[in-house]
C-alpha cells in the first residue's frame, strides 16, 4: 500500500557531494521514488523554479547558492513545494533557523534512511492535502481527533493529554518509522536530544497502555531509529 | 536615550562653565574699572581740597580767625554749578566749633594732616583733609563726590546689563553648541545600544566631519565592523569544523549501515549497530562542544531573544520527566510558579532545565526524589537527594569534561558547562550548593541574587 503511494512522489535533490547525492538516491529510489539531481545551489534553485517536484530535499551548505538562499528565494517566487534540509549543521540553532527560513523540515547528517523516506512522505502527504479526517484508523486502532480519544478493538484507552498526542503522531504516521527526534519536536517542541532516555520512557508509557489486556503489539521498537506503529487486525491476531 | 541631568551630563556641565566664566570675567573687569574711577575721584578731590585748604592756611595767617570765618561763610554762600558740595569746619584747640557747616569734628586725625573719605552723619561721603592751622585753631576742608559716586552708579549698571547679556548670550551660544555635540554623541551612544540590543548592523552615522566625533565616529564603525566580522569568522569556523567532521562520519556511517545489510551475523550486526551508536556519540559531542563554544560567544548579544514564557517550557518539560521519574522509581515534584516571563531563547532555556533534570536523574538514589521550582525572578531550581557535590568541586563541576564519579559513565561531562554557559548567556547566575543530601542547582536572575 505504501509503496502504490510513494511511486508518484517526485523529489529534486539539490546535494553537491557524489557520494551522499548517490547515497540519498539509492535510498529514495529503493523507496519508490523518482529523483532529479542538482548539484549546486544556482542548478537547484533553477530546477526547483521551473520543475513540479512533491518534495524537495535541499543540502544546506552548497556551492554558489546556500540552501537558505535558495529556500528564501524559491518562497518569495511563491514556490510553496514543501522543502526538507538535509543538514551537517545539526545544533538547536541551525534548525530553527532553517525552520524560520521556510523550509518545512530539517534533518541532519548523519541521518537514518528510514527516517529520510519517513519525512519525505510525511512532507508529501502535507502538500497533498491529504487531510485527516476527524478519525485516524489503523488496524484495529482509532484515534479521535476532536474528542481526544484513543480506542482499540472498540475499548476506550485512558490517555493523559501528552499520551495522547504522541499518540496521534504515532498515528498520523502510521506503518512509518517515527524517530526520538520527531516525537521530540512534534509532541514535546523541544529541537534538542536530553541526554537521558524521557523520549523511550513515554512511548514504554503509552506502549502499556496500547497493548496491556490485548494480544498483539502494535508499537514495535526500531533498534536504534524510533518506533513504528504496526497493524494489528481488527478483531485480534 | 539616557538623561543625565544638567549637572551629570557633559554639555550641561559645560555650558553652566561658559556661564560662570562670563560673570566671574564680567565681574572682575568691573572691579578693576571701579577701582581706577575711584583713584582718579580721589587724586581730583585731594587736589582741590588741598588747594582750598592752603588758601584758607594763608588767609588765617595774613587775616587771622576772623578773616578766615568771613571767607569761609562767603565760600559756603557760593552755589556751585557743577552741583558738588564744600563742608568746613574750624574749630578751636579744645576742640569747639568756631566757623563752617560741620556740626562734629570728622574721624580725622589734624596731627598727621589725615586726608580721606569720611561719612558725614547725613550718610553723605565726603573727601576731607583736617590740619592744625596755630595752636587753638584747627581746619576741616572737605568736598562731596557726587560726579563720581553717579560716575559709578553709571559704570556699575553698564557692567550689570552687559554682564547679563554676556550671560545669556554665552549661555544660548553654549547651549546650541552642546546640542549639537550631543546629539553626535548620542548618536554613538544609540548605536552601541542597538548593537547590544541585537541590531549588530547599526552603525554611526557619518557625515563626513573631520573633527574628534567624526573620528570617534568612525573608530566606533570600525570596531562594529571587526565585532561583526569575528561573529561572522567564529560562526564559520565552527559551522565548516560541523561539517567537514559529520560529512566523513556520513560516509562511515552509510558504509557500517551497508555492511549491516549484508551481514545474517547477529553478534556482528551487534557490534556495527554499536559503531553506529558511537558514530553519534561523536555528532552528539561535537554538537555539544560548538554549543558551549557559540552560546559562550553569544553572551551579551541579544540577538533572537524574545520574551518567553518559562513557566510553560517548564511545564513541557515536567510533563516530559514526570513519566520517566515514574519509570526509574524517583519521586519528581513540579513546583512551577505560573506566568514567570523573561527575555531568552525558549530553546536554550529549556535545554539549560533540560540538562539540569538529567543531571539531577542521573544522580538521584534508587527511590530518591528530585525537585523542580520555577519562581519568579526568574528562579529555577532543580535539587536532587543524591550524593551532592562536596564543596571543593562546586565550581569545577561547571567546566567541560568534568564527572565527579567517572564510573558513573554516560556523558561526555558537558551538561553543566552547556547549562552555564547558557545561564550566561541570558546574564544569569548559575550556582550549586547543598541541599543536605543532595545537590541544589539554582538559577538565578541578577535581582535575586
Amino acid at each position: 500500500m505504501i509503496m502504490d503511494d510513494s511511486a508518484q512522489i517526485a523529489v529534486l535533490l539539490a546535494e553537491d557531494d557524489p557520494s551522499q547525492a548517490a547515497n540519498v538516491i539509492a535510498i529514495l529510489n529503493a523507496a519508490s521514488m523518482r529523483v532529479d539531481h542538482a548539484a549546486d545551489g544556482g542548478e537547484g534553485l533553477r530546477r526547483a523554479a521551473a520543475g513540479r517536484y512533491d518534495v524537495i530535499i535541499l543540502d544546506r551548505m552548497l556551492p554558489t547558492l546556500s540552501g537558505i538562499d535558495i529556500i528564501t528565494r524559491l518562497r518569495s517566487a511563491g514556490v510553496g513545494a514543501p522543502v526538507l534540509m538535509l543538514s551537517a549543521l545539526g545544533r538547536a540553532e541551525h534548525r530553527v533557523e532553517g525552520l524560520e527560513s521556510g523550509v518545512d523540515d530539517y534533518l541532519t547528517k548523519p541521518f537514518e534512511p528510514v527516517e529520510l523516506v519517513a519525512r519525505v512522505r510525511a512532507l508529501w502527504r502535507r502538500a497533498g492535502n491529504q487531510q485527516h479526517g476527524a478519525v485516524l484508523l489503523h488496524g484495529d486502532l482509532e484515534c479521535h481527533l476532536k474528542a481526544r480519544t484513543a480506542w482499540r478493538q472498540g475499548r476506550h484507552l485512558p490517555l493523559s493529554p501528552k499520551e495522547f498526542e504522541l499518540f496521534r503522531y504515532l498515528m498520523e504516521h502510521a506503518g512509518e518509522v517515527v524517530t526520538r527526534e520527531m516525537l521530540l519536536r512534534h509532541v514535546w517542541k523541544l529541537s534538542f536530544d536530553p541526554q537521558t532516555n524521557v523520549v523511550d520512557v513515554n512511548v514504554g508509557r503509552l506502549r502499556r497502555k496500547l497493548e496491556e489486556g490485548f494480544d498483539a503489539p502494535v508499537l514495535e521498537t526500531v533498534w536504534g531509529t524510533g518506533y513504528r506503529l504496526i497493524a494489528a487486525e481488527p478483531g485480534g491476531a | 536615550m539616557p538623561d543625565f541631568g544638567l549637572f551629570r551630563s557633559v554639555f550641561g556641565r559645560v555650558t553652566l562653565s561658559a556661564l560662570l566664566v562670563s560673570l566671574v570675567s564680567t565681574l572682575i573687569l568691573f572691579a578693576i574699572v571701579d577701582q581706577i574711577v575711584r583713584a582718579d575721584a580721589r587724586a581730583m578731590l585731594g587736589r582741590e581740597v588741598d588747594t582750598d585748604l592752603a588758601g584758607l592756611a594763608d588767609i588765617y595767617v595774613s587775616g587771622g580767625p576772623a578773616e578766615l570765618t568771613a571767607r569761609i561763610a562767603d565760600r559756603l554762600s557760593v552755589e556751585r554749578i557743577d552741583g558738588e558740595r564744600a563742608f568746613y569746619l574750624v574749630t578751636d584747640g579744645r576742640g569747639r566749633r568756631l566757623a563752617g557747616n560741620l556740626t562734629r569734628w570728622p574721624d580725622l586725625s589734624a596731627d598727621v594732616s589725615e586726608a580721606r573719605f569720611v561719612t558725614l552723619p547725613d550718610g553723605e561721603p565726603v573727601f576731607a583733609r583736617a590740619t592744625i592751622l596755630g595752636p587753638d585753631s584747627r581746619l576741616v576742608v572737605g568736598r562731596s563726590d557726587r560726579r563720581g559716586e553717579s560716575l559709578r552708579r553709571r559704570l556699575a549698571t553698564a557692567f550689570a546689563s552687559a554682564g547679563a547679556l554676556v550671560a545669556l548670550v554665552s549661555l544660548f551660544a553654549g547651549h546650541l553648541a552642546a546640542r549639537r555635540l550631543r546629539s553626535r554623541v548620542e548618536a554613538v551612544n544609540a548605536t552601541f545600544a542597538a548593537v547590544r540590543d541585537g541590531r549588530i548592523e547599526a552603525r554611526v552615522p557619518e557625515h563626513g566631519e573631520r573633527d574628534e566625533l567624526g573620528t570617534l565616529a568612525g573608530h566606533s564603525n570600525a570596531a562594529l565592523d571587526q565585532i561583526g566580522r569575528l561573529i561572522e569568522a567564529q560562526r564559520a569556523v565552527s559551522d565548516q569544523t560541523a561539517h567537514e567532521i559529520r560529512t566523513p562520519l556520513m560516509h562511515l556511517d552509510t558504509r557500517i549501515l551497508r555492511a549491516l545489510e549484508c551481514t545474517a551475523d547477529p553478534a556482528l550486526a551487534a557490534m556495527l549497530g554499536q559503531s553506529r551508536e558511537e558514530i553519534r556519540g561523536v555528532v552528539r559531542l561535537l554538537d555539544s562542544l560548538l554549543d558551549i563554544a557559540g552560546t559562550e560567544a553569544m553572551r551579551g548579544d541579544m540577538r533572537g531573544l524574545e520574551e518567553i514564557d518559562l513557566s510553560d517550557l517548564a511545564d513541557a518539560l515536567a510533563d516530559l520527566y514526570t513519566a520517566s521519574a515514574e519509570d526509574m522509581g524517583i519521586g519528581f515534584r513540579a513546583m512551577i510558579a505560573p506566568g514567570v516571563t523573561m527575555r531568552g531563547d525558549p530553546m536554550q532555556m529549556s535545554r539549560l532545565m533540560s540538562n539540569l533534570l538529567d543531571n539531577a536523574f542521573r544522580h538521584a538514589p534508587p527511590g530518591g526524589t528530585v525537585v523542580f521550582t520555577i519562581a519568579p525572578g526568574p528562579q529555577i531550581m532543580v535539587e536532587d537527594n543524591g550524593k551532592g557535590i562536596a564543596p571543593e568541586d562546586r565550581e569545577r563541576i561547571f567546566e567541560r569534561y568534568t564527572r565527579i564519579n567517572p564510573q558513573q559513565g554516560v556523558g561526555h561531562g558537558l551538561g553543566l558547562a552547556l547549562a552555564k554557559a547558557i545561564a550566561e548567556r541570558h546574564a544569569l547566575h548559575i550556582e550549586v550548593s547543598d541541599a543536605a543530601p543532595g545537590a541544589r542547582f539554582r538559577v538565578l536572575g541578577e535581582e535575586t541574587t
